[in-house]
């Protein structure tokens, strides 16, 4: 096996709240490998674009970080900042959800390229940014009479197109795609997807991509992580995750999206936790229908089970006693509480 | 379309709770909660001057030892011309041989009456045309907002004077001196109200809530009344205040140049100013210092209150406050899960 | 089909049309410059406790035509008709009154909620407009309408401001609020895609017990195909201002006809990772609404179109921007040169369905080479099917279309499903109805 490219351990992102820190990221870690695509999915308020911001260092304010990044064999969180954020430039692409906040409205498309050319690859000749910056575009179906056009000039799937290949100008190892599809319609979401595809196969960059829609997970990432209230709760393959999850909030999550398939409607009780003050240990007990005395109480380890990993106490029962095994009480939840 | 709601995360979650808390209505109390450190001290120190001058207009007649146009005492005694500052007279008599001190304390009372009427004349009056023409929109809008900007293109002191001129006429009793003051000065800051009003209504009128009113069948009135206008006076007392520091300096401007309220009808700092100037060459100085430092110190403190009302109420000034955030140390039982 | 009883709603050609101000005369005028066909031509019907889902991407015109239903945008043609009354032309005081009967759940909870108001006072004044429940008796509605939406106890919700509550409990107040007046039919715009995934099941669930208990019509707009399937009965799926096939719901899902539905279901990511990437996308983006393409709307994108669906210049651009995007870049520069300006393209035929294009640098038989070639490297391409002569003729290449013929919804023989589509129906079928119906 290859080694990773991007290897997370341990990662906490808390965040100023009004109050007490917000635990987005609390204790986090995952690898990605070279030309994988990991999805990582889950609820609004669960941590997972901070997950993304904090790999990039585009954090608010007062934000604190700790844990190991470590890409292409360094640790980013101990390197010097200039050094840091030449990497994050050169070395990591990301893609927004929405293309044109980050798209200089006066400047036009080619300028952009340029721009971004200039600063990392000093050594290129302006032939030779224009040559890359064409072949960028065109590799993404944007056709070369508009590279001298306005970001506005532009629909909202092209726009998208024009961010991934500037994304992709500087070639880089690791992508974070941050719900790049959100704002498009479906047909041009697809479209994207695939786009998406293609670039696997011919940069083979590691991505990771970040969405709620469990339906991009399963048609554009290899493996996925399922983040809830800061910590992920699983991750393996998609296909074996999908087909056999093994926690019960990737479970309940599955059960409640509303798909083609779906003939009745099914949802988690309760709500998703306030960060500020998250529950004890296993973060997921106080909605879960399984949950026993020791998932409130003892922190779940991480149990692998064939290709997939989860943090719950289900998969582990045989190592506790009768006491801890006891099913816990939940607390009748109100239908206003929900949602 | 397939918008999501977007995640509160990061500075955005910081920001949202406070501005939440923010319905709880008087500006004052959650304004100073909201404040910290030099920006309170600003908003403290200018409520405090504020404060002060309140007092001193309300009692003025308790406060001043003679009335604003007396030249004697009550017992016929004449106080004399341009006397120095003493223990009869604080701040010593001017030309005309009146009180200087009391005339300080009643140019206070003055300037609060015309302050108070023409804030509330300007937001009474801009504040429903800025409703209607952005609400309604069309002919009316148009005609409006060409007549607000005109008037913003003018001069604001000149357009006082004109309109001075054009109501007093000669009008000379304390009431009417002090009613046609603050309607010159309501004139220049009516489009103020007016514009900002009418912007946010035209701003809140493609609000979905606005479309659901009408959805409910609720009237133009209703919706304007019920719907919008809570929703777009909130920067109102912003306006009020920061305009408030502008119309001490120009009800003083209409005085110093012989516009304002007649000598006979009231005490004005700005009038006094004026008389002080020949003075000034012969050494005596207390005729013009003690009004000019009143005038200075009132517009500082409405000042002082306006701006850090304005950098705390308008979201586009306004900066969360923000602890760094330090890590505890990991639970070992957390990490220990790794191990398993 | 059986006879049906008197329908609740029915719409016959409806157009709304938008007033475009592109440029800034037109804007300081007043006058317009032109216009935008958000609805162009719809009919529908809506009967009583019926679920209607209008379906499309964004400018498909479905929110435009759930707005026209409530009378919220004035159509510029046509009929509404509410239980036999004409809405269309009604004065605004007219139809206030109507307003207790129609209404309508957004998209955004957070932001059609009067940020101003509590809960409460947002439902008791849709309450005081209609003079329902007066005195003592509104409180007690204002409470049974949250409990009913499941904000229960209602007590502890009244006195809250939207910001103090969670999506799904705005979208809750929301949904009380429009049932709080009892109405009949209720729009329902996109009223889950904002919410969180888990969420979203919850109030699809309530929308459809509150169907079946308070014996409501809908009509659910929506991009998303799979909460249409779950809660409607009939599906009407829209692009560019028109219904392309409509249909009960399972025989959309089961037998998909046009070849956009097909697409939109093809598309869709579904969490079953058998499913693979879908190929054979439709190619581009909803073309401008102000200048929709001729013939069928959709035939630029069509992965099944051919000759009759409507080819014109413009296609021709599109055909060339996509070869520019594969060819070497030398070549491009070239071929670009002798092209020119593809924008060109883009402009009126002097002469209906024929293009006349002269090259910007070079002959005219250098540019119909150039086309001919692209038309030999791509003969699949359904723009040529639609092409009937290419000519280079006084120093310009003539191209000469395929008659265009505007598909129109035709009811599909052994079905229950209409459709507009070439593929259907024949042009000469399509012309025939058309005479006999006008």
């Amino acid at each position: 096996m290859t080694a990773p490219v991007v290897d997370v351990r341990d990662l906490r992102v808390w965040y100023a709240g009004p109050g007490a820190p917000v635990q987005a990221v609390d204790g986090v870690s995952f690898t990605l490998r070279p030309g994988e695509v990991l999805g990582l999915v889950g609820e609004s308020g669960c941590g997972k674009s901070t997950l993304g911001r904090g790999l990039m260092g585009l954090l608010p304010r007062g934000a604190a970080v700790d844990g190991e990044i470590i890409f292409d064999g360094r640790d980013l969180l101990s390197l010097p900042r200039k050094e840091r954020e030449r990497e994050r430039g050169a070395g990591m692409g990301l893609i927004f959800q929405e293309p044109m906040t980050r798209l200089d409205p006066l400047m036009r498309i080619s300028k952009h390229f340029t721009e971004v050319l200039k600063v990392h690859e000093p050594s290129l000749s302006k032939d030779e940014a224009r040559t890359r910056a064409l072949d960028a575009l065109r590799s993404l179906g944007i056709p070369p009479t508009r590279y001298g056009n306005y970001p506005h000039e532009f629909s909202g799937g092209m726009r998208q197109r024009i961010m991934i290949a500037l994304a992709l100008a500087l070639r880089p190892k690791f992508i974070i795609a941050d719900e790049p599809t959100t704002a498009l319609d479906v047909l041009v979401e697809a479209q994207i997807l695939k786009i998406l595809a293609d670039i696997r196969q011919r940069y083979a960059p590691a991505i990771l991509l970040i969405t709620h829609n469990l339906g991009i997970v399963a048609e554009a990432c290899d493996r996925v992580a399922v983040m809830y209230a800061g910590r992920i709760v699983e991750q393996g393959p998609v296909r074996e995750v999908f087909a056999d999850p093994r926690h019960p909030y990737t479970a309940a999550l599955l059960s409640s999206t509303i798909s083609l398939t779906t003939r009745e409607l099914t949802s988690i009780p309760g709500a998703p936790p306030d960060l500020v003050r998250p529950p004890t240990a296993c973060r997921f007990h106080p909605r879960c229908a399984h949950a026993m005395h020791v998932c409130a109480e003892v922190f779940p380890p991480l149990f692998e089970s064939g290709s997939q990993v989860a943090e719950c106490w289900l998969l582990g029962a045989d190592r506790l006693d009768d006491a801890a095994r006891r099913p816990l009480q939940r607390q009748e939840v109100s239908v206003a509480d929900e949602a | 379309m397939s918008i999501n709601l977007p995640e509160l995360e990061g500075a955005e979650a910081a920001a949202a709770l406070p501005a939440g808390r923010r319905h709880s209505r008087i500006p004052g109390v959650d304004a100073i909660r909201a404040t910290s450190g030099f920006q309170r001290g600003m908003l403290v120190a200018g409520a405090l001057i504020v404060l002060f001058f309140t007092v001193v207009a309300v009692f003025a007649s308790a406060i001043a030892p003679y009335g604003f146009n007396d030249d004697r005492t009550k017992g016929g005694k004449v106080f004399g011309r341009l006397v120095a500052p003493s223990a009869q007279h604080w701040m010593g008599t001017t030309s005309g041989g009146e009180d200087v001190y009391s005339r300080v304390v009643f140019g206070a009372q003055t300037a609060m009456e015309v302050i108070v009427l023409a804030v509330l004349f300007s937001v009474v009056v801009g504040v429903p045309l800025g409703l209607l023409s952005g609400y309604l929109g069309g002919w009316l809008d148009r005609v409006l907002v060409l007549v607000t900007d005109a008037l913003f293109a003018f001069p604001s002191l000149l357009l006082a004077i004109i309109v001075s001129i054009a109501i007093a006429g000669g009008s000379s009793s304390a009431a009417g001196g002090i009613l046609s003051a603050a309607i010159s000065i309501t004139v220049v800051y009516v489009p103020q109200y007016f514009r900002v009003v009418r912007n946010a209504t035209v701003a809140a009128r493609e609000e979905p809530y606005v479309e659901a009113a009408r959805t409910l069948g609720a009237k133009p009135v209703a919706i304007m009344t019920r719907y919008i206008f809570s929703n777009v006076v909130q920067t109102v007392p912003v306006i009020a205040t920061l305009n408030a520091g502008d119309a001490i300096l120009t009800l003083a401007g209409l005085g110093f140049l012989g516009y304002g309220i007649e000598p006979s009808a009231g005490a004005e700092w700005g009038h006094d100013l004026a008389k002080a100037i020949s003075d000034t060459s012969n050494g005596i100085w207390w005729t013009g210092v003690y009004p000019g430092v009143a005038i200075a110190l009132l517009v500082v403190g409405v000042t002082l209150v306006g701006e850090s009302l304005n950098d705390v109420l308008n979201p586009l000034l306004r900066t969360a406050k923000v602890t760094p955030v330090t890590l505890p140390a990991r639970r070992p039982s957390e990490t220990a899960g790794e191990a398993a | 089909m059986p006879t049906k009883p008197d329908p609740l709603v029915s719409v016959t050609d409806l157009h709304v049309d938008f007033a475009l101000r592109t440029n800034a005369v037109a804007r300081l005028l007043g006058s317009s410059s032109g216009s935008v066909h958000a609805v162009d031509g719809v009919d529908i019907e809506l009967a009583k406790g019926e679920v209607l889902g209008l379906v499309g991407e964004s400018g498909s015109g479905k929110s435009t035509l759930g707005r026209a239903l409530l009378g919220l945008v004035r159509p510029t043609g046509g009929s509404i008709r509410y239980r036999g009354q004409e809405l269309v032309g009604l004065p605004e005081s007219k139809l206030r009154p109507l307003r207790r009967e129609l209404q309508m759940v957004f998209q955004d909870p957070h932001a059609s909620l009067n940020p101003s108001m509590t809960v409460g006072r947002s439902i008791s004044d849709a309450l005081r407009i209609h003079g329902l429940h007066p005195g003592s008796e509104r409180p007690k509605a204002v409470a049974a309408a949250l409990e009913r939406v499941g904000l229960a106890p209602a007590s502890r919700f009244v006195d809250k401001f939207p910001g103090e509550l969670s999506g799904g409990q705005k979208q809750r107040a929301v949904i009380a609020r429009a049932i709080a007046l009892g109405p009949e039919l209720l729009v329902a715009d996109e009223p889950i895609s904002m919410l969180d995934m888990s969420v979203r099941a919850k109030i699809l669930g309530l929308l459809d017990e509150l169907r079946r208990d308070l014996g409501l019509t809908f009509v659910y707009i929506t991009h998303d195909l799979a909460s249409a399937r779950f809660f409607c009965d009939r599906i009407a799926i829209m692009y560019l201002g028109r219904i392309v096939e409509t249909g009960p719901t399972a025989d959309i899902f089961e037998n998909p006809r046009h070849p956009y539905t097909r697409a939109l279901l093809r598309a869709i990511p579904d969490p079953d990772p058998s499913r693979g990437v879908p190929r054979d996308l439709p190619r581009g983006e909803v073309p401008d609404a102000a200048d929709p393409p001729a013939g069928c709307p959709f035939h630029p994108r069509c992965p099944e179109s051919f000759a009759p669906c409507g080819w014109e210049t413009r296609d021709l651009r599109m055909i060339l921007e996509q070869r520019w995007t594969t060819v070497e870049p030398a070549q491009y520069l070239a071929e670009e040169r002798l092209v020119g300006d593809p924008d060109r393209f883009a402009a009126v035929e002097r002469e209906a369905g024929v293009a006349v294009v002269r090259p910007a640098a070079g002959t005219a038989a250098e540019l119909l080479e150039l086309l001919e070639s692209e038309r030999a490297d791509h003969p699949e391409e359904p723009l040529w099917s639609g092409v009937r002569d290419m000519t280079a003729d006084n120093g310009a290449v003539r191209i000469e279309f395929v008659e265009r013929v505007v598909p129109r919804l035709l009811p599909v023989v052994g079905s229950a499903v209409e459709v507009a589509c070439h593929h259907y129906h024949s042009p000469d079928e399509q012309k025939a109805d058309h005479s006999s119906v006008a």
